[in-house]
Protein backbone atom coordinates (compact mmCIF):
# COMPACT_ATOMS: atom_id res chain seq x y z
CA UNK A 1 0.00 0.00 0.00
CA UNK A 2 2.25 2.81 -1.25
CA UNK A 3 0.47 5.63 0.60
CA UNK A 4 1.41 4.02 3.91
CA UNK A 5 4.75 3.39 5.58
CA UNK A 6 4.28 2.03 9.09
CA UNK A 7 2.18 4.57 10.96
CA UNK A 8 2.65 7.35 8.41
CA UNK A 9 0.29 8.12 5.53
CA UNK A 10 1.43 10.16 2.54
CA UNK A 11 -1.40 12.31 1.25
CA UNK A 12 -1.20 14.23 -2.05
CA UNK A 13 -3.96 16.31 -3.63
CA UNK A 14 -4.28 18.79 -6.50
CA UNK A 15 -7.28 21.12 -6.58
CA UNK A 16 -7.99 23.34 -9.61
CA UNK A 17 -8.42 27.10 -9.19
CA UNK A 18 -9.42 29.77 -11.68
CA UNK A 19 -6.31 31.77 -12.46
CA UNK A 20 -7.67 35.09 -11.22
CA UNK A 21 -8.22 33.64 -7.74
CA UNK A 22 -4.60 32.58 -7.24
CA UNK A 23 -3.32 35.98 -5.98
CA UNK A 24 -5.97 35.99 -3.24
CA UNK A 25 -4.86 32.58 -2.00
CA UNK A 26 -1.22 33.64 -2.22
CA UNK A 27 -2.06 36.68 -0.09
CA UNK A 28 -3.80 34.47 2.48
CA UNK A 29 -0.79 32.13 2.67
CA UNK A 30 1.45 35.17 3.10
CA UNK A 31 -0.53 36.20 6.18
CA UNK A 32 -0.44 32.77 7.87
CA UNK A 33 3.06 33.02 9.42
CA UNK A 34 2.12 36.46 10.77
CA UNK A 35 -1.20 35.25 12.17
CA UNK A 36 0.54 32.28 13.78
CA UNK A 37 2.85 34.44 15.90
CA UNK A 38 2.13 34.13 19.65
CA UNK A 39 1.48 37.85 20.18
CA UNK A 40 -0.97 37.98 17.29
CA UNK A 41 -2.70 34.86 18.62
CA UNK A 42 -2.98 36.40 22.07
CA UNK A 43 -4.45 39.67 20.83
CA UNK A 44 -6.76 38.37 18.14
CA UNK A 45 -7.71 34.83 19.16
CA UNK A 46 -11.36 35.97 19.29
CA UNK A 47 -11.26 36.02 15.47
CA UNK A 48 -12.25 32.54 14.27
CA UNK A 49 -9.75 32.50 11.44
CA UNK A 50 -6.88 33.46 13.73
CA UNK A 51 -7.90 30.81 16.23
CA UNK A 52 -8.03 28.17 13.52
CA UNK A 53 -4.35 28.85 12.77
CA UNK A 54 -3.50 27.93 16.34
CA UNK A 55 -5.67 24.83 16.10
CA UNK A 56 -3.85 23.80 12.93
CA UNK A 57 -0.56 23.91 14.82
CA UNK A 58 -2.14 21.80 17.53
CA UNK A 59 -3.21 19.03 15.15
CA UNK A 60 -0.78 16.60 16.70
CA UNK A 61 -0.86 13.91 14.03
CA UNK A 62 0.97 15.79 11.27
CA UNK A 63 4.72 15.29 10.77
CA UNK A 64 5.23 17.56 7.78
CA UNK A 65 2.75 19.23 5.43
CA UNK A 66 2.93 21.80 2.68
CA UNK A 67 0.88 23.74 0.18
CA UNK A 68 2.25 24.77 -3.20
CA UNK A 69 0.56 26.89 -5.82
CA UNK A 70 1.10 25.33 -9.24
CA UNK A 71 0.76 28.02 -11.87
CA UNK A 72 -0.83 27.02 -15.17
CA UNK A 73 2.51 27.52 -16.98
CA UNK A 74 4.71 25.86 -14.31
CA UNK A 75 5.05 22.50 -16.09
CA UNK A 76 8.73 22.03 -17.02
CA UNK A 77 9.45 21.98 -20.75
CA UNK A 78 12.86 20.38 -21.25
CA UNK A 79 12.92 19.35 -24.89
CA UNK A 80 11.47 20.55 -28.17
CA UNK A 81 10.16 17.00 -28.66
CA UNK A 82 8.08 17.32 -25.50
CA UNK A 83 4.74 19.15 -25.86
CA UNK A 84 4.52 22.25 -23.66
CA UNK A 85 1.84 21.94 -20.99
CA UNK A 86 -0.19 24.98 -20.07
CA UNK A 87 -3.25 24.04 -18.02
CA UNK A 88 -6.52 25.95 -18.06
CA UNK A 89 -6.47 26.23 -14.28
CA UNK A 90 -3.85 26.98 -11.67
CA UNK A 91 -3.66 24.22 -9.04
CA UNK A 92 -3.18 24.05 -5.30
CA UNK A 93 -1.05 21.09 -4.32
CA UNK A 94 -1.28 19.77 -0.78
CA UNK A 95 1.20 17.17 0.49
CA UNK A 96 1.03 15.83 4.00
CA UNK A 97 2.62 13.14 6.18
CA UNK A 98 0.30 12.18 8.99
CA UNK A 99 -0.69 9.33 11.30
CA UNK A 100 -3.97 7.50 11.37
CA UNK A 101 -6.43 6.54 8.71
CA UNK A 102 -7.44 8.68 5.76
CA UNK A 103 -10.97 9.21 7.12
CA UNK A 104 -9.66 10.27 10.54
CA UNK A 105 -7.40 12.83 8.90
CA UNK A 106 -10.00 14.44 6.66
CA UNK A 107 -12.52 14.25 9.48
CA UNK A 108 -10.15 16.15 11.82
CA UNK A 109 -9.72 18.95 9.29
CA UNK A 110 -13.48 19.16 8.91
CA UNK A 111 -14.26 19.04 12.63
CA UNK A 112 -11.40 21.08 14.12
CA UNK A 113 -10.49 23.75 11.58
CA UNK A 114 -13.38 24.05 9.11
CA UNK A 115 -12.87 27.83 8.79
CA UNK A 116 -9.16 27.40 8.03
CA UNK A 117 -9.90 24.73 5.43
CA UNK A 118 -12.57 26.92 3.88
CA UNK A 119 -10.14 29.84 3.64
CA UNK A 120 -7.57 27.68 1.86
CA UNK A 121 -9.88 25.67 -0.39
CA UNK A 122 -12.68 28.15 -1.10
CA UNK A 123 -10.67 29.35 -4.12
CA UNK A 124 -10.74 25.85 -5.59
CA UNK A 125 -13.31 24.76 -8.16
CA UNK A 126 -16.45 23.08 -6.80
CA UNK A 127 -15.15 23.03 -3.22
CA UNK A 128 -18.24 22.10 -1.18
CA UNK A 129 -16.98 23.47 2.17
CA UNK A 130 -15.35 21.54 5.01
CA UNK A 131 -18.73 20.90 6.63
CA UNK A 132 -20.85 18.83 6.30
CA UNK A 133 -18.31 16.03 6.09
CA UNK A 134 -19.80 13.76 3.39
CA UNK A 135 -19.47 16.10 0.38
CA UNK A 136 -16.04 17.17 1.70
CA UNK A 137 -14.87 13.54 1.77
CA UNK A 138 -16.24 13.03 -1.74
CA UNK A 139 -14.38 16.10 -3.00
CA UNK A 140 -11.07 14.99 -1.47
CA UNK A 141 -11.48 11.55 -3.04
CA UNK A 142 -11.77 13.22 -6.45
CA UNK A 143 -8.64 15.35 -6.11
CA UNK A 144 -6.30 12.96 -4.28
CA UNK A 145 -3.36 11.34 -6.12
CA UNK A 146 -1.92 8.14 -4.69
CA UNK A 147 1.78 7.79 -4.04
CA UNK A 148 3.64 5.26 -6.15
CA UNK A 149 6.31 5.03 -3.48
CA UNK A 150 6.35 6.39 0.05
CA UNK A 151 9.04 6.41 2.73
CA UNK A 152 9.26 7.56 6.35
CA UNK A 153 12.46 7.36 8.39
CA UNK A 154 10.66 6.41 11.62
CA UNK A 155 7.65 4.33 10.53
CA UNK A 156 6.94 3.02 14.03
CA UNK A 157 6.55 6.50 15.54
CA UNK A 158 3.63 8.90 15.37
CA UNK A 159 4.12 12.68 15.28
CA UNK A 160 3.07 12.73 18.96
CA UNK A 161 5.70 10.08 19.75
CA UNK A 162 8.34 12.28 18.11
CA UNK A 163 7.33 15.41 20.00
CA UNK A 164 7.16 13.51 23.29
CA UNK A 165 10.51 11.79 22.66
CA UNK A 166 12.20 15.11 21.88
CA UNK A 167 10.80 16.61 25.06
CA UNK A 168 11.74 13.56 27.14
CA UNK A 169 15.25 13.39 25.75
CA UNK A 170 15.97 17.04 26.57
CA UNK A 171 14.57 16.68 30.07
CA UNK A 172 16.37 13.39 30.67
CA UNK A 173 19.78 14.85 29.84
CA UNK A 174 19.08 17.86 32.07
CA UNK A 175 17.88 15.60 34.89
CA UNK A 176 21.01 13.45 34.64
CA UNK A 177 23.25 16.52 34.83
CA UNK A 178 21.28 18.02 37.70
CA UNK A 179 21.32 14.86 39.81
CA UNK A 180 24.85 13.66 39.06
CA UNK A 181 26.15 14.51 42.55
CA UNK A 182 23.08 13.44 44.56
CA UNK A 183 23.22 10.62 47.11
CA UNK A 184 20.93 7.59 46.50
CA UNK A 185 18.11 8.80 48.79
CA UNK A 186 17.99 12.30 47.29
CA UNK A 187 18.28 10.83 43.82
CA UNK A 188 15.43 8.34 44.32
CA UNK A 189 13.11 11.19 45.41
CA UNK A 190 14.15 13.36 42.47
CA UNK A 191 13.80 10.40 40.08
CA UNK A 192 10.23 9.69 41.16
CA UNK A 193 9.31 13.38 40.72
CA UNK A 194 10.96 13.33 37.33
CA UNK A 195 9.07 10.25 36.15
CA UNK A 196 5.79 11.84 37.19
CA UNK A 197 6.69 15.07 35.36
CA UNK A 198 7.47 13.23 32.09
CA UNK A 199 4.79 10.55 32.28
CA UNK A 200 3.03 12.04 29.25
CA UNK A 201 6.18 11.40 27.24
CA UNK A 202 6.43 7.69 27.99
CA UNK A 203 4.56 6.37 24.97
CA UNK A 204 5.64 3.34 23.02
CA UNK A 205 6.61 3.14 19.38
CA UNK A 206 6.00 0.13 17.18
CA UNK A 207 3.65 -1.45 14.72
CA UNK A 208 0.41 0.23 13.82
CA UNK A 209 -2.48 -2.03 14.84
CA UNK A 210 -4.35 -0.83 11.74
CA UNK A 211 -1.81 -2.53 9.49
CA UNK A 212 -1.77 -5.69 11.57
CA UNK A 213 -5.56 -5.81 11.27
CA UNK A 214 -5.31 -5.30 7.53
CA UNK A 215 -2.94 -8.24 7.26
CA UNK A 216 -5.28 -10.28 9.41
CA UNK A 217 -8.01 -9.87 6.80
CA UNK A 218 -5.80 -11.53 4.22
CA UNK A 219 -4.18 -14.15 6.42
CA UNK A 220 -6.56 -14.76 9.33
CA UNK A 221 -4.82 -16.14 12.38
CA UNK A 222 -1.48 -16.33 10.58
CA UNK A 223 -0.09 -12.84 11.08
CA UNK A 224 2.88 -12.15 13.24
CA UNK A 225 4.24 -8.58 13.27
CA UNK A 226 7.70 -9.82 12.37
CA UNK A 227 6.35 -11.34 9.14
CA UNK A 228 5.02 -8.11 7.76
CA UNK A 229 8.26 -6.59 6.54
CA UNK A 230 8.90 -9.71 4.47
CA UNK A 231 5.71 -8.95 2.58
CA UNK A 232 7.22 -5.62 1.57
CA UNK A 233 5.31 -3.19 3.74
CA UNK A 234 8.53 -1.65 5.02
CA UNK A 235 7.38 -1.87 8.57
CA UNK A 236 10.25 -2.33 11.02
CA UNK A 237 10.81 -5.80 12.32
CA UNK A 238 12.81 -4.61 15.31
CA UNK A 239 9.89 -3.06 17.13
CA UNK A 240 9.35 -5.88 19.55
CA UNK A 241 8.57 -5.53 23.22
CA UNK A 242 9.98 -2.62 25.20
CA UNK A 243 13.59 -3.23 26.00
CA UNK A 244 15.86 -1.82 28.62
CA UNK A 245 19.58 -1.52 28.95
CA UNK A 246 19.26 -2.53 32.59
CA UNK A 247 20.33 -6.09 33.32
CA UNK A 248 17.75 -8.26 35.09
CA UNK A 249 17.95 -8.25 38.88
CA UNK B 1 11.88 31.29 2.22
CA UNK B 2 8.87 28.91 2.32
CA UNK B 3 10.88 25.91 1.08
CA UNK B 4 12.90 26.10 4.26
CA UNK B 5 11.39 25.83 7.74
CA UNK B 6 13.78 25.77 10.68
CA UNK B 7 16.62 23.56 9.54
CA UNK B 8 14.40 21.34 7.37
CA UNK B 9 13.84 21.72 3.64
CA UNK B 10 10.71 20.77 1.69
CA UNK B 11 11.53 19.85 -1.90
CA UNK B 12 9.17 18.99 -4.74
CA UNK B 13 10.55 18.33 -8.22
CA UNK B 14 8.20 17.57 -11.10
CA UNK B 15 9.98 16.02 -14.09
CA UNK B 16 8.26 15.20 -17.39
CA UNK B 17 8.15 11.52 -18.37
CA UNK B 18 9.03 10.68 -21.97
CA UNK B 19 5.83 10.19 -23.97
CA UNK B 20 5.27 6.88 -25.69
CA UNK B 21 7.87 4.15 -26.06
CA UNK B 22 11.48 3.59 -27.09
CA UNK B 23 12.51 0.17 -28.48
CA UNK B 24 9.21 -1.26 -27.28
CA UNK B 25 9.62 0.05 -23.71
CA UNK B 26 6.69 2.24 -22.68
CA UNK B 27 8.40 4.77 -20.43
CA UNK B 28 5.57 5.56 -18.02
CA UNK B 29 4.73 1.87 -17.57
CA UNK B 30 8.35 0.88 -17.03
CA UNK B 31 8.85 3.70 -14.54
CA UNK B 32 5.79 2.52 -12.61
CA UNK B 33 7.16 -1.00 -12.66
CA UNK B 34 10.46 0.21 -11.13
CA UNK B 35 8.54 2.03 -8.39
CA UNK B 36 6.46 -1.09 -7.74
CA UNK B 37 9.66 -3.11 -7.35
CA UNK B 38 11.02 -0.54 -4.89
CA UNK B 39 7.94 -1.18 -2.77
CA UNK B 40 8.97 -4.83 -2.47
CA UNK B 41 12.32 -4.00 -0.86
CA UNK B 42 12.69 -4.63 2.88
CA UNK B 43 14.93 -1.60 3.24
CA UNK B 44 14.10 1.62 1.42
CA UNK B 45 16.81 3.24 -0.72
CA UNK B 46 16.04 6.52 1.09
CA UNK B 47 17.53 5.08 4.30
CA UNK B 48 20.89 5.63 2.59
CA UNK B 49 20.24 9.29 1.74
CA UNK B 50 21.40 11.29 4.76
CA UNK B 51 18.89 13.42 6.65
CA UNK B 52 15.71 12.21 4.86
CA UNK B 53 12.65 12.33 7.13
CA UNK B 54 9.97 11.61 4.52
CA UNK B 55 10.00 11.12 0.75
CA UNK B 56 7.61 10.01 -1.97
CA UNK B 57 7.28 9.59 -5.69
CA UNK B 58 3.97 10.25 -7.44
CA UNK B 59 3.24 9.71 -11.10
CA UNK B 60 0.96 12.51 -12.31
CA UNK B 61 -0.97 10.96 -15.20
CA UNK B 62 -3.32 13.88 -15.61
CA UNK B 63 -5.02 16.54 -13.52
CA UNK B 64 -8.15 15.61 -11.54
CA UNK B 65 -11.35 16.14 -13.52
CA UNK B 66 -14.24 17.46 -11.44
CA UNK B 67 -16.85 17.40 -14.20
CA UNK B 68 -19.45 20.01 -15.13
CA UNK B 69 -19.46 23.01 -14.59
CA UNK B 70 -15.63 22.91 -14.42
CA UNK B 71 -13.72 22.68 -17.68
CA UNK B 72 -11.80 19.59 -18.67
CA UNK B 73 -8.10 20.21 -18.10
CA UNK B 74 -5.56 17.71 -19.41
CA UNK B 75 -1.79 17.35 -19.43
CA UNK B 76 -0.02 16.33 -22.62
CA UNK B 77 2.78 14.56 -20.73
CA UNK B 78 2.86 12.50 -17.57
CA UNK B 79 5.11 13.76 -14.77
CA UNK B 80 7.16 12.13 -12.02
CA UNK B 81 7.00 14.12 -8.79
CA UNK B 82 9.64 13.65 -6.10
CA UNK B 83 8.61 15.18 -2.81
CA UNK B 84 10.84 15.08 0.27
CA UNK B 85 11.37 16.62 3.70
CA UNK B 86 14.98 16.51 4.82
CA UNK B 87 17.62 18.21 6.95
CA UNK B 88 19.67 21.14 5.80
CA UNK B 89 20.62 22.23 2.37
CA UNK B 90 18.77 21.30 -0.84
CA UNK B 91 21.85 20.96 -3.06
CA UNK B 92 23.65 18.74 -0.58
CA UNK B 93 20.60 16.45 -0.31
CA UNK B 94 20.32 16.11 -4.10
CA UNK B 95 24.05 15.31 -4.23
CA UNK B 96 23.34 12.70 -1.53
CA UNK B 97 20.74 11.09 -3.82
CA UNK B 98 23.30 10.73 -6.59
CA UNK B 99 26.00 9.45 -4.25
CA UNK B 100 23.87 7.06 -2.18
CA UNK B 101 21.35 5.61 -4.65
CA UNK B 102 22.62 6.20 -8.21
CA UNK B 103 21.08 2.95 -9.52
CA UNK B 104 17.61 3.84 -8.25
CA UNK B 105 17.86 7.37 -9.63
CA UNK B 106 19.02 6.11 -13.02
CA UNK B 107 16.36 3.37 -13.17
CA UNK B 108 13.65 5.98 -12.60
CA UNK B 109 14.85 9.14 -14.28
CA UNK B 110 16.09 7.54 -17.51
CA UNK B 111 12.38 7.52 -18.39
CA UNK B 112 12.20 11.29 -17.91
CA UNK B 113 12.84 13.99 -20.50
CA UNK B 114 16.28 15.63 -20.30
CA UNK B 115 17.77 13.33 -17.62
CA UNK B 116 21.50 14.09 -17.71
CA UNK B 117 22.57 10.87 -15.95
CA UNK B 118 24.29 10.64 -12.60
CA UNK B 119 27.84 11.02 -13.89
CA UNK B 120 27.91 14.64 -12.80
CA UNK B 121 26.31 15.65 -9.51
CA UNK B 122 26.11 19.27 -10.68
CA UNK B 123 24.18 18.33 -13.83
CA UNK B 124 21.61 16.24 -11.95
CA UNK B 125 21.27 18.99 -9.33
CA UNK B 126 20.60 21.57 -12.03
CA UNK B 127 18.09 19.20 -13.63
CA UNK B 128 16.02 18.75 -10.47
CA UNK B 129 16.24 22.44 -9.53
CA UNK B 130 14.96 23.38 -12.99
CA UNK B 131 11.90 21.21 -12.27
CA UNK B 132 11.44 22.39 -8.68
CA UNK B 133 7.99 23.41 -7.49
CA UNK B 134 8.33 25.99 -4.73
CA UNK B 135 6.47 25.57 -1.48
CA UNK B 136 4.01 28.35 -0.74
CA UNK B 137 3.32 27.40 2.88
CA UNK B 138 5.17 24.81 4.92
CA UNK B 139 4.03 23.20 8.15
CA UNK B 140 6.66 21.29 10.11
CA UNK B 141 6.11 21.13 13.88
CA UNK B 142 9.58 19.80 14.69
CA UNK B 143 11.47 21.39 11.82
CA UNK B 144 14.28 22.54 14.10
CA UNK B 145 15.30 18.95 14.91
CA UNK B 146 17.59 16.90 12.70
CA UNK B 147 16.87 13.30 11.74
CA UNK B 148 19.67 12.10 14.02
CA UNK B 149 18.16 13.97 16.97
CA UNK B 150 14.71 12.52 16.26
CA UNK B 151 16.04 8.96 15.96
CA UNK B 152 18.19 9.26 19.09
CA UNK B 153 15.27 10.74 21.02
CA UNK B 154 12.91 7.95 19.97
CA UNK B 155 15.56 5.41 20.94
CA UNK B 156 16.03 7.11 24.32
CA UNK B 157 12.27 7.14 24.86
CA UNK B 158 11.97 3.40 24.18
CA UNK B 159 14.87 2.56 26.44
CA UNK B 160 13.76 4.88 29.23
CA UNK B 161 10.27 3.33 29.26
CA UNK B 162 11.97 -0.04 29.70
CA UNK B 163 14.19 1.40 32.43
CA UNK B 164 11.23 2.79 34.37
CA UNK B 165 9.47 -0.58 34.18
CA UNK B 166 12.56 -2.49 35.22
CA UNK B 167 13.31 -0.19 38.16
CA UNK B 168 9.99 -0.53 39.94
CA UNK B 169 10.50 -1.74 43.51
CA UNK B 170 14.29 -1.41 43.45
CA UNK B 171 16.24 0.06 46.36
CA UNK B 172 17.52 3.66 46.25
CA UNK B 173 21.11 2.48 45.84
CA UNK B 174 20.26 0.09 43.00
CA UNK B 175 18.30 2.85 41.29
CA UNK B 176 21.18 5.32 41.61
CA UNK B 177 23.74 2.91 40.18
CA UNK B 178 21.46 1.65 37.43
CA UNK B 179 20.56 5.17 36.28
CA UNK B 180 24.20 6.22 36.03
CA UNK B 181 24.92 3.10 34.00
CA UNK B 182 21.80 3.64 31.86
CA UNK B 183 22.79 7.21 30.94
CA UNK B 184 26.32 6.13 30.12
CA UNK B 185 25.02 3.42 27.76
CA UNK B 186 22.50 5.82 26.25
CA UNK B 187 25.16 8.41 25.43
CA UNK B 188 27.43 5.78 23.92
CA UNK B 189 24.69 4.02 21.94
CA UNK B 190 24.91 4.41 18.16
CA UNK B 191 22.18 6.40 16.42
CA UNK B 192 19.48 3.97 15.19
CA UNK B 193 19.38 3.47 11.45
CA UNK B 194 16.57 5.22 9.54
CA UNK B 195 13.60 2.89 9.22
CA UNK B 196 14.57 0.93 12.34
CA UNK B 197 12.17 2.64 14.76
Amino acid sequence: MPNIDGKAYGFTAFTPMRRWKTPFLRLFFWTVPIISRPLFQKLFSWITLVRSQKLLLELSFIHFARWSIVRHDFWPHLSSAQPKDDTKYDYLMFCSNFNGTWEQYIDAFSAVIPQGMNMICRWSEQFPGAQPITPFLGYIRKVQMDCEYYYGAYPGATASDVRQALRLNGNLQAFADRTAAMDPTQFARAYRDFVVSVQNCLGSTGLDPYIVDWEELLFPGKTRPEDIAVRGLHTPVSVGPVTSDVPAA
Amino acid sequence: MPNKEGQSYALAAVTPIINGSTHGVIHAAELRSVLARLNQLDVSPFTRVPGTHFARWNVIDDMPQLGFPSQEDHLQSKYLMLEADFDGDRDRWIDGLVTAIPETITALYRHCVGFPGVGSMADFRRYLVKCQLDTTLDFAPYASESLDTVLRSLDAQRKFVGFVQAMQGRSDLELRLAFTDFMKRLREAPTPRPGEI
